[in-house]
Parts: structure tokens; C-alpha cells; sequence
């Protein structure tokens, strides 16, 4: 018995599944890979998965995370190469390891691919100054300033492509979406692609 | 492979862009560009819906397995998408390739209920193909269109090229063979077509002319050119086992209707309910062995990793290798966590046990279709089901802790009066009565019986095709009426739109006439009918109006026994004969038995050389 922990890609097509068809399609897998695989106890057997963190549509992950468990003893090489094989197209299981510890993320990186005018310093001198956007609860709409939890890691110009990297909170209970980033430059910016490069831990 | 970021732009705005991306775990398909006929199969409805077809799954294998054909898939688009295609002007493309619909030699449509043809019509102009088949030209596909509404085809038949009549996994593939050969030999498409008429099974409307009378009824039909059949005979599958079966069929992301492996047990059906077309186009009955269903299930399963296996059919319990199957599967299916779900299944003994033994077996819903509310009309409709039966299983499925269950009727059907009505309620209320009759365990719990009444729709190839639909105003009283008759709470009751009904009852029995209501239709941007969220009655009647087309001569008149019926050239193996003969007894309440019990002599093994269910199929009629 041992849990395993699968590093993975959601990339090109694949940002258009959403989160519940993803993890349902990651169950189908699992079982098709033939490993002998840890199921939930009760009326409606699956899976035992753990997904570290959603994805909202429309943004892709390069090293996306979940935790399965396995019944008998697997080598490490033999699951990835399993999984690669039962894996959907464009899903690339970039490495499987004996999980250590709980999936309990705190942060991620993320790198967003944007038209702008603006310049790596004007965008940078913005992320430090005072973030107000308006953020959606389930007590209607407030104004946040979401400064304190955007820390600026790079701004770079590559082929008329503005690249903007942020790190963001991602725990469960304190999550920073990169939409509201990209919402507080209006249309200063137009966002070609969203993604998240690393989950921190 | 699909250049999705072609359509990035529309895809960033619709609410479902899993339904246009293709790439399911399953899909791959032989290479495009080195095929020698590239076919799209289209499915006239949503992604959700189509995907759950078994028959696409079965015939796009077959052509993607034929080692010349590259099949692909396309779905009608929602209108966020179809507004998005107009806007960007970007065509209706197939989903493995991305290629627009009219670079196809073959474009396939299936044809699953009435009101999917404006959808057809909607696919064709977005695919960048001419919607009528006269204006087709050598460079545009060739449109087939199959499935059950292709027992009629003459609403339709100004827009389809050609029609596949029964079971296509052979015929299909004669039929593309023929075109991949004309296609070489460079043959037009008027000559290419004239060949496919030659071919069993194969329906090619622009080579027969209709000739009306003044009141509108067919006064012949005939074919325009020599060489081409009378007739057109259905093709089917003799041998079952030997048939294909999709293993490896993909696997959506998006949940789909029938998001399972869904195992075809048998074909036809042995009842011979007399307003059922399924139970009459599908025969003669065949089935296939326990052995080749097991090793199919577990290949699928294996090859799919879902987690339900459903048994289809029209009647599961008529399985004669019922136990057998279902113990061989439970054999494995348990260890796997696989469940099994057995919609169509009688409730008697042998399912009770099954659910008490095994907790892999789905308790899928308690549900009966009596069809109608007295034993009479029971009678009338050869619906060998009687009250007794139905209230006994009933107790069964009580004691058994159940306490809520599911029946379904319909109204309007021939020789019908106020009492089959009062009838249905009755019914209902007796089984409520069956459950307090004694104590059940459970105490506080009540019984809740779901009451859910259908419109009758007279089908072609049925022994009540010649009857006419109630009127609107007598359909919609009937439901108020029984509206009025249910008396407790324990009942929930749902009723069918009447009006849908009426629409498909008019292209159900339609003839050719009808294509330019579906022309008018289709320009007034109207599909997605089946949706109630964009069917509107009053279009239809508007759009029948403007086209001086009467919608009662279709739904509501009683059509001559002797009148040249559209679909008569058709020849399903069930003879008219048998419809008459059906028809005459219903009028007397007489039944039927099952084909089993005795054979009635319908005609149809005359398609496999006699072999038949009845054993040899005694020819009385």
C-alpha cells in the first residue's frame, strides 16, 4: 500500500475539459492502466484521486499534481510507464514518485502570455503599487485590493509577446485566480494564454 | 490531427468547448490524408447525445477498421457555437481533422426521431454543403442518411443523396466501396448514384417520381429511369456474433447520456406491440451467444475503464441465455468494481434474487409500461400485459423495500374513450392501495408512484399507421382529464407536450411534400427541436401555412387501407399484409401472442432464409 503522486501535464486541447470531466476522465485511466489501484469504500466504488488543485477552463498546467494509492508493491518506473500508456492524447505524465506527505499546496507560479503596450517596467511598477479589482463573494461584489498576495516574479518581451510571471496563493482556503491579475489591467492587455507553470508546496 | 487553435477564438466562447475539440482517449483514426474515401459520420443532435449512439459507434469502427476508409465525427453545434462559426465565417468541421464538412466524399447522417431534421438541414448549410440534393454538384460530398426515421424517408428525401434501409454494418460498406470505385473511375455523381440504387438496401429518391391525386394522396410512385428496383428491400445482420462490435470505441470527457459500455444482447424484439415501430422495423429477432457478449463486455471494459456495463435491448428479459450472461459477467465484474445496469428488465423472481445476491447489480429504477389504462385497450394495443401482473410485481418490489416506482402511458391511442382514461388513474391508485395494503418496513416512509403519459404518434411500419392522431384540443383534454382523476398526492403525474407530438406525427407519416416546410424552416433558422428550449409549435404551423401545407392531413386523418402509403415501396420483410391483418384484430381487441408462443406469420424471416425465433417462421398469411 503506498500513495503515489503523479506530476502531469494539461496542456494544448486539454484546457477546454473542465475540472469534473478531467477528474473523471483521470479515474477512467487509472483503471484502464491495469495497476492495482485503492477504490473508495461505500455504495459507488472509485478511484481514490486526489487532485491538487483545480484549473479553471481556458488555463493550462504544465506540472499539474495528483495523488492516487496503490494495493500492492509498484515500482515507480512501471506505474509512469502504465499511466503514460492508459493516459488520454496530449496528457503527458512528466513524473510519478511515493508521495510524501499531503497534497497541501500553498502557491503556484504562473505564467501569463499577453499583447500589451505596456512595458516590463510599467507593468512590474503596477503589480506593486495598489491592486483594486472587484472580486465576487457569495455576499455580492467587493473591492480588494489584491496586491498583498501578487508577488511579481518577470516581465519579458519575447516576439512582440508580452510574458508576465506572477506567483499566486494556492492553498484551498486562499486562492488568488490570475484572471483577476490580468482583469485589473482592462483592456491594456489582452490575454492570449494562462499558464501554471509550478505548484508550490 | 485537429489545428485547434484555428478555432481558439470561437472556443473561448461558448459554454461547452469540450464538445467541438475531439481528441477523446480512443479517437485516433486512420490517417486523413492517405485514405482513399473520407467519410464524416454526423450525428444530428448534440455531443452528449451522439456520443452515447451505439450505432455511430459501430459503423464509424467499421469503416475506420474497412483499411481504406478515414471516418470522423461531427455533432450539431449549440447556437453559442453555430454563432460563433457565422461570425468568424468558419465552416462546420469534423472533429479528428478539423476539416470543414464539404472536403468529405461521404457525409452520413442518422436519422433517430423526426425532429432532428432541421438539424440536418442546419449541419449541411453550416458544412459549407447545398442543403437540397438537386443543387449538389460533383465536387460536394454524397449525403446517406440511415436509422429508424429512414423507414420513412420522403419528408427528407430532398436533401439526402441516398438511404441506407436496416442494419448497415455490411451494407455501408458496399456501398462506400462503390463510391471509392466510382470515385476512381471518375464517374459524375448522377452516375455514381444511378449504381448505389443497384445495390440491396438502398434508397436513391431523385430516381423515382411521386404523382399525387387532387386530394393529395400518393397516386403512384414509380422509378423514372430503367434498371432501378420497385422496391427497396431492408438489409440485416444474420449472424450477430459474427458482427462487429466496438472494443475500442472512445472514451468523452464531457458525461454524455449513456456514459457506459453499452452491450447489444439482441436485435428485433418478440412482443409485437401493435404502436411500436422499434418492434417492428428491427425483426426478425436474433440473438447473440452468452459466450461472444462476455468476452465483447470484458474487452470494452478493459479497453475503456468504465465502470457500468448496461444491457440494451427492447426487452432484456426475452434473453433465452438471460442467467447464463448475467452469471458470467458477475464472474469478473464484481472483482473489478464494475457495475451492471438492466433497464429494460421484467420485474420478477429471478431479478429480486439478483439484486438480494449481488450489490454490483444497479437497482435501476422500478418502472412498468402498461401503456394503457384498461385491460381493453391493452388488448387493442397487444400490450400482453395484465393488472395482476403488474400489481404483483408490484407487491414484490414493496416487500422488497422499495417505495417508489415509474409507469408509462399514453394517450390518444386508437379506439381510446374517457373510461381507458379514468382508467390510468385507477391503475395507479391501486398500487398506492398495494402499498399500505399491509405494513411495510421502512414505517414512516411513503410510496410515491410516478404516472407518466405519452402522446400517441401513429408510426409507418405499424399495424396503426393508418390511424389518425387525436386532435390537439382532445389530446390536451385527455391530460387535463386525467388530471382531474388522480385524487392523492401519493401520484405525481407528467405529461408529454401534445404539440410535439403533433409536429412529429406530421413528418412521422409525412411524404415529399414536406420539404419545403423543411426548406422554409430551415431558412427561418429553426432547430434544435427536440429541445424545448427552441422547439415552437407555433413556428411550425406558420411555417406549414405559409408552404400550404395541411398538418392534419398527415397527423389527423385516417388514412385509406388501400391509399399508396409514402413508404409503401419500402419493403421491411414484415409484410403489409401482417399490418392489415394486426390492424383488423385490434379493432376486435384480439391479441396477439409473442413470437415465441406462436408465430403470427409476419413475413420477416423471410430476410435470413427462414431461420427465425418461431423456428422456422409457419407462414400463415
Amino acid at each position: 500500500m503506498a500513495d503515489i503522486r503523479v506530476c502531469f501535464t494539461k496542456m494544448g486541447k486539454l484546457k477546454y475539459i473542465s475540472h469534473l470531466d478531467l477528474q473523471r476522465a483521470i479515474h477512467r485511466m487509472l483503471i484502464r492502466s491495469g495497476l492495482p489501484i485503492s477504490h473508495t469504500e461505500g455504495f459507488n466504488p472509485h478511484p481514490r484521486l486526489n487532485i491538487a488543485l483545480p484549473l479553471s477552463i481556458y488555463q493550462e498546467g504544465e506540472r499539474e499534481l495528483f495523488d492516487f494509492r496503490v494495493t500492492e508493491d509498484v515500482s515507480v518506473d512501471v506505474i509512469k510507464e502504465k499511466l503514460q500508456k492508459s493516459a488520454f492524447p496530449e496528457m503527458e505524465i512528466v513524473s510519478v514518485e511515493i508521495a510524501v506527505g499531503k497534497l497541501a499546496t500553498k502557491r503556484a507560479v504562473w505564467r501569463i502570455e499577453t499583447e500589451s503596450e505596456l512595458s516590463a517596467d510599467e507593468i512590474k511598477t503596477a503589480l506593486d503599487g495598489e491592486m483594486i479589482v472587484t472580486k465576487r463573494t457569495k455576499n455580492g461584489e467587493t473591492q480588494v485590493d489584491i496586491s498583498p498576495m501578487v508577488k511579481f516574479v518577470s516581465a519579458e518581451k519575447q516576439n512582440d509577446i508580452m510574458i508576465l510571471r506572477v506567483e499566486l496563493p494556492a492553498a484551498g482556503n486562499d486562492y488568488l485566480n490570475p484572471s483577476y491579475v490580468t482583469a485589473f489591467f482592462g483592456d491594456k492587455l489582452t490575454v492570449l494564454r494562462v499558464v501554471r507553470e509550478n505548484i508550490v508546496f | 490531427m485537429i489545428d485547434y487553435e484555428k478555432y481558439a477564438p470561437l472556443l473561448a466562447n461558448v459554454e461547452k468547448p469540450g464538445r467541438y475539440i475531439g481528441g477523446e482517449y480512443g479517437s485516433e483514426i486512420p490517417n486523413p490524408e492517405t485514405a482513399e474515401l473520407r467519410v464524416c459520420f454526423c450525428f444530428p443532435d448534440t455531443y452528449e447525445i451522439g456520443m452515447s449512439n451505439l450505432g455511430i459507434k459501430i459503423l464509424t469502427g467499421c469503416f475506420n477498421n474497412s483499411g481504406y476508409i478515414s471516418c470522423e465525427r461531427s455533432y450539431m453545434p449549440w447556437p453559442d457555437m453555430r454563432e460563433q462559426l457565422i461570425k468568424h465565417n468558419m465552416p462546420l468541421y469534423a472533429l479528428e481533422s478539423g476539416d470543414a464538412l464539404n472536403v468529405f466524399d461521404i457525409i452520413a447522417f442518422t436519422l433517430q426521431y423526426e425532429l432532428c431534421y432541421t438539424n440536418v438541414l442546419s449541419m449541411l448549410g453550416l458544412g459549407g454543403i447545398p442543403v437540397l440534393s438537386k443543387d449538389r454538384t460533383d465536387k460536394d460530398p454524397i449525403v446517406v442518411a440511415g436509422g429508424p426515421c429512414a423507414y420513412n424517408p420522403e419528408p427528407i428525401a430532398d436533401f439526402v443523396d441516398v438511404f441506407s434501409i436496416g442494419e448497415g454494418e455490411e451494407a455501408l460498406l458496399e456501398f462506400t466501396a462503390l463510391v471509392r470505385d466510382c470515385k476512381k473511375q471518375g464517374l459524375s455523381r448522377e452516375e455514381t448514384l444511378f449504381r448505389v440504387s443497384q445495390l440491396e438496401g438502398f434508397y436513391v429518391p431523385t430516381l423515382y417520381d411521386v404523382e399525387y391525386n387532387e386530394d393529395g394522396t400518393i397516386m403512384s410512385f414509380e422509378p423514372n429511369r430503367e434498371g432501378v428496383p420497385k422496391s427497396v428491400k431492408k438489409r440485416i445482420i444474420e449472424n450477430l456474433d459474427e458482427a462487429y462490435f466496438p472494443c475500442k470505441c472512445s472514451v468523452p470527457f464531457l458525461e454524455t447520456v449513456h456514459d457506459r459500455v453499452m452491450l447489444e444482447v439482441f436485435r428485433g424484439c418478440i412482443r409485437g406491440c401493435r404502436f411500436c415501430q422499434a418492434g417492428m422495423i428491427y425483426r426478425p429477432y436474433r440473438e447473440k451467444s452468452p459466450e461472444v457478449l462476455n468476452q465483447n463486455a470484458r474487452e470494452a471494459i478493459d479497453h475503456s475503464g468504465y465502470s457500468e456495463i448496461s444491457l440494451t435491448s427492447l426487452s432484456i428479459s426475452d434473453y433465452t441465455h438471460l442467467r447464463e450472461l448475467i452469471d458470467g459477467l458477475l464472474d469478473w465484474t464484481d472483482k473489478k468494481n464494475v457495475n451492471l445496469s438492466l433497464p429494460s428488465m421484467r420485474i420478477d423472481n429471478f431479478y429480486e434474487e439478483l439484486l438480494e445476491k449481488v450489490s454490483s447489480v444497479r437497482k435501476s429504477g422500478l418502472t412498468f409500461a402498461p401503456e394503457a389504462g384498461t385491460q381493453r385497450l391493452r388488448d387493442v394495443i397487444n400490450k400482453n400485459i395484465t393488472e395482476d401482473e403488474i400489481i404483483s410485481a408490484c407487491e414484490k418490489a414493496f416487500d422488497g423495500g422499495r417505495n417508489s416506482l415509474k409507469l408509462y402511458f399514453m394517450n390518444g391511442l386508437p379506439t381510446e374513450t374517457d373510461e381507458d382514461i379514468c382508467g390510468i388513474a385507477q391503475l395507479g391508485q391501486n398500487i398506492v392501495d398495494t402499498y399500505y395494503s399491509k405494513k411495510r418496513f421502512g414505517g414512516g416512509r411513503g410510496v410515491n408512484v410516478t404516472v407518466s403519459v405519452s402522446c400517441f404518434v401513429p408510426k409507418p411500419f405499424t399495424p396503426f399507421q393508418w390511424e389518425p392522431q387525436d386532435s390537439l384540443e382532445e389530446l390536451e383534454r385527455k391530460q387535463q382529464l386525467l388530471k382531474s382523476e388522480i385524487k392523492t398526492k401519493k401520484i405525481s403525474y407528467k405529461y408529454h407536450d401534445a404539440r410535439v407530438s403533433r409536429i412529429e406525427a406530421v413528418f412521422a407519416r409525412g411524404d415529399r411534400k414536406l420539404g419545403r416546410a423543411l426548406l422554409e424552416a430551415y431558412n427561418r433558422n429553426m432547430m434544435l427541436d427536440g429541445w424545448d428550449e427552441y422547439f415552437s409549435y407555433d413556428k411550425w404551423i406558420d411555417v406549414f401555412e405559409s408552404c400550404g401545407i395541411d398538418a392534419s392531413f398527415y397527423a389527423n386523418r385516417r388514412f385509406g387501407i388501400d391509399e399508396i402509403l409514402p413508404w409503401d415501396f419500402i419493403d421491411i420483410g414484415v409484410t403489409k399484409k401482417f399490418m392489415k391483418r394486426e390492424y383488423e384484430k385490434s379493432q376486435n381487441a384480439e391479441t396477439t401472442p409473442d413470437c415465441r408462443t406462436k408465430c403470427s406469420g409476419c413475413g420477416a424471416s423471410s430476410l435470413c432464409n427462414g431461420k427465425c425465433v418461431c423456428d422456422g417462421g409457419k407462414e400463415n398469411g
